[in-house]
Formats: structure tokens, C-alpha cells, sequence
């Protein structure tokens, strides 16, 4: 006879053993924990006590002051934590910001800086070097000093600007730390964790059709967003109040895990990583945005192919991978609802279509004609309003639907040179870096190239430049990208 | 040179990612502080009307609890506590039988001028003629145009001229109960007691009403209950500028026009001035 309930135990045991051996399984448990402490209150003193309480059971933990601050500050991020301000806050320099930016910032700024201050005072940490890369940035830096001093709206391109500057930081950041693998680790583990939690909250509300009333979730858009682009169409955001950007983030975190399937990593579970495909796609087609289905659509399939290219996998490996069967079944079986959202889509009709990203491109270059040094960050979306008319740029005012758009306009000719010559370098590393072996760490490194990829592309679908939370994993993933390749 | 160049590249060699992620932050500070932080702020003055004066569906005038909840004197402070905006006049004119107000509100303005597009900015957003104006005063918001920017106090009352005037208007057919109410007044004060007009003269004389008889002629006839009335009455002060003469700000006092009374408990309509006349 099996005695069930001793097994149990033991499987329980065994777990908690587990957890306990390891200081990263420690450093997840404490990070659950965290995020449980986000469903209890978004009182901000309560917020800002259990940062500080996360703070000091970490360095309990891991004795690493670094890292320690580095795991909160990822927290901080992944979960918007910087409402120190009420609701209507604008900040002196923030003029017309919506209030969701100003959002995100104030917990994440202190942490910043704390880790700042403490890397220049413990020094053995450091291990990097200068480069022509660092040059670019600091033209980026000078010209968008340059672009929000001639800014018609210098408060909010001052305001833009100090973003920006934060995100490079995290890219100087991510360059500094990353060379200890455990830090690497560490980051896309939380990211992933956040994005599962996400997946689920997204499905609950869809089978809920509605908000659950949860206090992670965000109370802006109560009937769900994009509701008068599509009436009758709920499309969960989970904790982030715009479906796409969720998608968006989504994505990213769906193509790495599919790069580590086809590199046959052992980065993670094989067993996780099929349920969290499974999840992340359920929660991609629900959220029925159409720029982030077309993205995740392409880079999978250049993924497969390249995978198939340079002899990474055979065709009928492919077909053993369990995942595909639910994935194929569920796009076949919401195919109509598919194929009418890129339908509309297509169509010059309305809003938020293909036609739009083309005049956010055109309203863009126009801009950078009447300021060769650009508009100041951030500020596409107000000058638009002074410089053409409603029809012009389709009665919308939104940041533009297109990264290229966004950075003529506000950096003008030469800042988007610049911007784009620090993506090349980035990239053009990676792939011509001849340690791309079949290890383990491989995988992860063209997954994480693969993630920064998806992110450009989708840049180029939505208005995600200046969108903190995933513009920040962005400049992480791109700084650990330049250091690692 | 050759020592400068070794000099520089042993720095450049000393030198770690994070000073140089450090050096990148201290640029952007010190920008910060001398172009954002150390512009200088102007004490400029702006009248705000609300509502908007286009008639759209946006723009009917605010209502009186809210009106009543600005006053002179209100404050709007910026979040370091620093006072940014106060009120220095308020004027209300009624609309809806009272129930909602015009306003204009002059307002002393902590504003920044940026020299590049040579406008002034308040909390963020470009003053100019024309634009929407958002104030967080403590006690109450005011949402409206900016109609009017000066740079002194004494140039917002240059380019008008304050005068006294004489008013005559007449209010055709006015019922008896109306005639009876209007005989006990005045004088009209605003909120502030400020004097709005004192009545002179009310002379009241029986209705004279013309229509056509049975033959097509037009007549005239004395009707048995309604008045006929003409109000004279004192306005300490009325603005004028270069084409006419404004009484509260907004009501244009030119013969021909309507000149409703509005007090508080009586509203006499059916009105044309048939007079004015002005003192310095």
C-alpha cells in the first residue's frame, strides 16, 4: 500500500529544503513575499516600510548590500512602485504629464540612488571599460540636454529628460553588475515571475470580464481600455491599465522562453517552461492586441527558422514539443476573432491602424524639419497639437505609435542617428561575437538579443520609448547584452 | 601636447564605467540647475474668464457653489508649499436666474518666461491669449481663458478708463406685483458690497400697447393692469475702452441694447437703454 500522505510531506520537505539551500530559491521565496504585500495595502507609507523591511530581510539573506539594492530596485520597477505622490501630483517640472508617469518613479529614484551612492563607495565591485559606445551616449545625453533647453515645452522635456537619464543609468547599471551571472539570473527570473503573475490576473479578468478588484490592478480604466476603439470587446491589461503594454511586455518574455526551448537550455524547468508558454500565449490573444500578436508571430518564426538554419533542432524535434498542440489549437479556435482584429487592422479606418504609425512617422520627420535638435523627450505628443491641425494627426493626441516618429520629433535628425547607432553597436556585438557555443549561457544570451529585438519592433507598433517599466528592462537587457556578447 | 594626450589617456584608463555613468549624471545636474532651477520667476498679473465664451456644450457657465467657493485672497501653493497664485478680484456676473455665474478673476501669477519661444509658463503650461487656464487655488478650482496678461498692476487698468455713468432704460409691460417690488429698491451690491448701481429716478406710467382694429389701423391703448416703466439709475463705475463702455466687466452699455436688473429676489426683463450719459 502507498502511503499518499507521506508522500506529500516528504514532496513538501523536500521543497522546503530546497528553498532554504540556496540563497537565490531564498531570494525568490522573499520576492513572493513582497508581492503578496502588494495585494494588502497601496497605502504609500505601508509601501515604503515593507521596501525598507524587503531591503533589510535581503541583506539578512545574502550579506550583498549590491545586490540586495539592485533586487529591490527590479522590484520597484516591475511593480510601479512610486506613488509617494497622491493622485494629481504634478512635480515642478512635470507641467501636463498624465498622472500614470508620474506614477512609477519615487520608491525606484531613492533606490536608485542608494545604489548609486553605494557602488562608487565599495569599489572592488566594478570591473568594466570605456568604449566608443559610452561616447554615444554621452552625445544622446548632450543633445537631449540641447533638445529640452530649445523645447516649446521645456517643463515636461525636462521632466522626459530626467526619465531618460534614469534609464540610462539602469544601462550603465545592468553593464556594471552583470558580469556575475547570479545577477543576470536574478533579473529575468523576476521579470518572469511578474509577467506569470500578469498572464493569470489578465486571464481571471477575462473570465470575470471585468476588473477583479484586486489592489494591484489599475483603477484608471474601469471598463477596460480602447473601449471606443472596440465596443463590446473587454481586453485585460492585468496590473497595467493598457492591454498592449501588457502584451507587449509579454512578448518579450515569450519569445526568450521560446529561444531557450529551441537552444535546449537548462536555464529553466523544461516543465515550467512549457506552462508558462502556455500562459504567456493564452494571455497574448486575449489581450487582443494586434501589434504585439504580429511581433510574437514573427520573431517565434525567425526564431524556429533560425534554429532550423544553423542546426540547433531538426523539423520533427519541433513538432515533439508538447506546447505547440494547446498554442496551434487555441489561435485555431479564436482564428475569426483573429483574423476581424487585423482585418480593422489593415483598414485606413479610425484609429490605432497600420495608416496611423505611418503619419506619426510622417508628423515626426516634420517636426525634426522645424527643430533640427527635436522637441525635448517626450514632448511628440504636445507639439504635434500646436503645430498641425486635429485632422492631421486623426483628432489623437497620444506619444507616437512609432519609435522612429518619437525620436525625430523629439531629438531630432541627429539625436535618432545617435540613438540608432548605440542600438547597432549593441546589437552588431552580439552578433558578430564569436562565443555564441551551445551552452547554457548562449541560450540565454540570444534570448535576451531576442527579447531586445521584439522590443524594437514592437517600439516601432506602440509608444513604448518612454514607458518606464518595460523601457527599463529594455536598457537592463541591453547593457547586460553589450557586456555579455 | 604628446603630455596631455598620456595625461589624458592614464585618466581615461583610471577611470571606471560608473564614474563615467557618474560624470554623465553630473553634466545633466548641473544643467538642471542653471537651465530649469535657476530661471527667473516673474510676478505677472492675468485675468481669467470662465467660461470659455464660445457657446459650446463645454462652456455654460460654473455653478454658484463652486463660484461662491473662490474668493479673493485664495492661494495656490506648489508642492514645496512655495505660493505660486493669488487671487486678487473676482467678478461674477449671473446667468440662469443666478443659479450659475460668469466669472473673471485676476490673479497675481508666479510665472516663468522662457526666452527661446518668448512666452510666459504658470506650473508647466504656456500663458497666451486664448489658452485654457487651470487654478488649484486652496479652496477651490477655477477652470476658464487667459483674456488678459500684463506685466504690472497699473498697465491691467491703462488701457481702460473708469468713468461714472447716467443709465435710462425702460421695461415695457411690466405686471403690477414687478412694479410694486421694484418701487422698494435702491440701490444693487455685489458680494463684496461693492455699490453695482443706486437708482435715481423710477418714473411709472400705465402700459401703452399698439394693435391693429377691425379696419386695419393700427392704434394705441392703455392697458388696464401692466406698466410701463423707466428706470434712471447712478453706475460708480464703469469701464471703457476705446470703443464702448462695459458695465461688470461684460454687459456693453450702448442705446438700443438690453439692460436686464437682476437682484437678488426680483428680475425685471423686457429692457432697452434709451440713455446714457457719462462723468469722468
Amino acid at each position: 500500500m502507498i502511503d499518499y500522505d507521506h508522500m506529500f510531506f516528504a514532496k513538501i520537505e523536500s521543497l522546503y529544503r530546497h528553498i532554504f539551500n540556496s540563497t537565490l530559491s531564498k531570494e525568490i521565496a522573499i520576492f513572493a513575499l513582497f508581492i503578496l504585500t502588494n495585494f494588502l495595502t497601496n497605502r504609500l507609507l505601508f509601501q515604503a516600510i515593507i521596501i525598507l523591511i524587503y531591503i533589510l530581510v535581503l541583506y539578512f539573506i545574502n550579506r550583498n548590500l549590491t545586490r540586495t539594492l539592485w533586487e529591490v530596485l527590479l522590484a520597484t520597477i516591475l511593480f510601479s512602485l512610486g506613488r509617494y505622490f497622491p493622485f494629481k501630483f504634478t512635480t515642478p517640472f512635470s507641467g501636463e504629464v498624465e498622472a500614470y508617469k508620474v506614477f512609477g518613479v519615487s520608491f525606484t529614484d531613492a533606490v536608485l540612488l542608494g545604489l548609486l551612492y553605494w557602488l562608487k563607495k565599495s569599489k572592488g565591485h566594478i570591473k568594466a571599460r570605456l568604449s566608443f559606445l559610452d561616447l554615444i551616449v554621452g552625445i544622446i545625453v548632450i543633445l537631449s540636454i540641447a533638445s529640452s533647453y530649445y523645447s516649446p515645452h521645456s517643463e515636461i522635456a525636462w521632466f522626459n529628460l530626467f526619465q531618460l537619464l534614469k534609464l540610462i543609468s539602469l544601462f550603465y547599471l545592468s553593464r556594471i553588475l552583470f558580469w556575475k551571472t547570479d545577477y543576470a539570473k536574478i533579473t529575468i527570473y523576476f521579470m518572469l515571475i511578474y509577467l506569470t503573475l500578469n498572464s493569470f490576473i489578465m486571464i481571471a479578468q477575462k473570465l470575470h470580464n471585468g476588473l477583479l478588484g484586486l489592489l494591484v490592478e489599475n483603477y484608471l480604466i474601469k471598463y477596460g481600455n480602447y473601449a471606443q476603439d472596440s465596443p463590446g470587446l473587454f481586453r485585460p491589461g492585468g496590473m497595467s491599465w493598457d492591454a498592449n503594454y501588457s502584451a507587449a511586455f509579454l512578448c518579450m518574455g515569450f519569445v526568450f522562453l521560446v529561444t531557450l526551448l529551441v537552444y535546449d537550455s537548462k536555464f529553466i524547468n523544461k516543465k515550467f517552461i512549457s506552462a508558462m508558454l502556455c500562459l504567456f500565449a493564452t494571455a497574448i490573444v486575449i489581450s487582443a492586441s494586434r501589434g504585439s500578436w504580429l511581433v510574437t508571430m514573427f520573431v517565434t518564426s525567425l526564431i524556429i527558422m533560425v534554429g532550423l538554419f544553423k542546426k540547433k533542432k531538426r523539423p520533427s524535434e519541433y513538432l515533439k514539443l508538447k506546447i505547440i498542440i494547446p498554442v496551434l489549437l487555441f489561435v485555431l479556435v479564436s482564428g475569426g476573432f483573429i483574423v476581424d482584429r487585423f482585418y480593422q487592422f489593415a483598414s485606413e479606418m479610425g484609429q490605432s491602424t497600420i495608416n496611423t504609425r505611418l503619419i506619426h512617422l510622417k508628423l515626426g520627420f516634420l517636426l525634426s524639419l522645424n527643430y533640427p535638435l527635436g522637441t525635448g523627450p517626450d514632448t511628440f505628443q504636445y507639439q504635434i497639437m500646436s503645430m498641425f491641425e486635429p485632422k492631421e494627426y486623426l483628432f489623437d493626441s497620444t506619444p507616437a505609435h512609432m519609435m522612429l516618429g518619437e525620436l525625430l520629433g523629439d531629438f531630432g535628425v541627429l539625436g535618432t542617428l545617435a540613438f540608432i547607432a548605440l542600438f547597432y553597436i549593441v546589437l552588431k556585438k552580439f552578433w558578430f561575437s564569436k562565443n555564441q557555443t551551445l551552452s547554457s549561457n548562449a541560450a540565454v544570451r540570444t534570448g535576451v538579443f531576442c527579447m531586445v529585438i521584439t522590443y524594437l519592433f514592437l517600439a516601432q507598433i506602440y509608444p513604448l520609448l518612454f514607458s518606464f517599466q518595460i523601457s527599463a528592462i529594455f536598457w537592463i537587457l541591453l547593457g547586460a547584452l553589450y557586456e555579455k556578447a | 601636447m604628446r603630455k596631455l594626450k598620456l595625461s589624458l589617456k592614464k585618466l581615461l584608463k583610471k577611470l571606471s564605467l560608473l564614474d563615467y555613468l557618474l560624470a554623465i549624471l553630473f553634466v545633466a545636474a548641473i544643467s538642471f540647475y542653471f537651465i530649469f532651477f535657476k530661471r527667473n520667476d516673474n510676478i505677472i498679473y492675468i485675468d481669467v474668464f470662465s467660461p470659455s465664451p464660445e457657446w459650446t456644450e463645454d462652456s455654460y457657465p460654473v455653478s454658484r457653489w463652486q463660484t461662491s467657493a473662490l474668493k479673493k485672497g485664495d492661494i495656490q501653493y506648489n508642492s514645496f508649499g512655495q505660493k505660486i497664485a493669488e487671487v486678487i478680484d473676482v467678478y461674477k456676473t449671473p446667468w440662469n436666474g443666478g443659479k450659475q455665474e460668469y466669472m473673471f478673476v485676476t490673479l497675481r501669477l508666479k510665472a516663468t518666461y522662457n526666452k527661446n519661444v518668448k512666452t510666459y509658463s504658470f506650473n508647466g503650461n504656456p500663458l497666451s491669449f486664448g489658452n485654457d487656464f487651470l487654478l488649484e487655488a486652496n479652496n477651490a478650482v477655477l477652470e476658464g481663458k487667459v483674456i488678459n496678461i500684463y506685466k504690472t498692476i497699473e498697465e491691467k487698468n491703462a488701457g481702460l478708463k473708469h468713468k461714472k455713468a447716467l443709465l435710462t432704460v425702460r421695461y415695457k409691460s411690466q405686471e403690477p406685483w414687478i412694479v410694486k417690488k421694484l418701487l422698494q429698491k435702491t440701490e444693487l451690491r455685489d458680494d463684496t458690497q461693492q455699490l453695482m448701481f443706486s437708482i435715481v429716478d423710477i418714473q411709472v406710467s400705465p402700459a401703452k400697447e399698439f394693435y391693429p382694429n377691425w379696419q386695419g389701423q393700427i392704434v394705441a391703448s392703455i392697458h388696464p393692469e401692466k406698466s410701463d416703466i423707466v428706470v434712471k439709475m447712478e453706475i460708480p463705475d464703469v469701464e471703457c475702452s476705446e470703443y464702448n463702455c462695459f458695465y461688470n466687466h461684460y454687459f456693453p452699455l450702448a442705446i438700443g441694447w438690453d439692460f436686464p436688473l437682476e437682484f437678488g429676489d426680483l428680475t425685471v426683463t423686457g429692457s432697452t437703454i434709451i440713455d446714457v450719459q457719462y462723468n469722468d
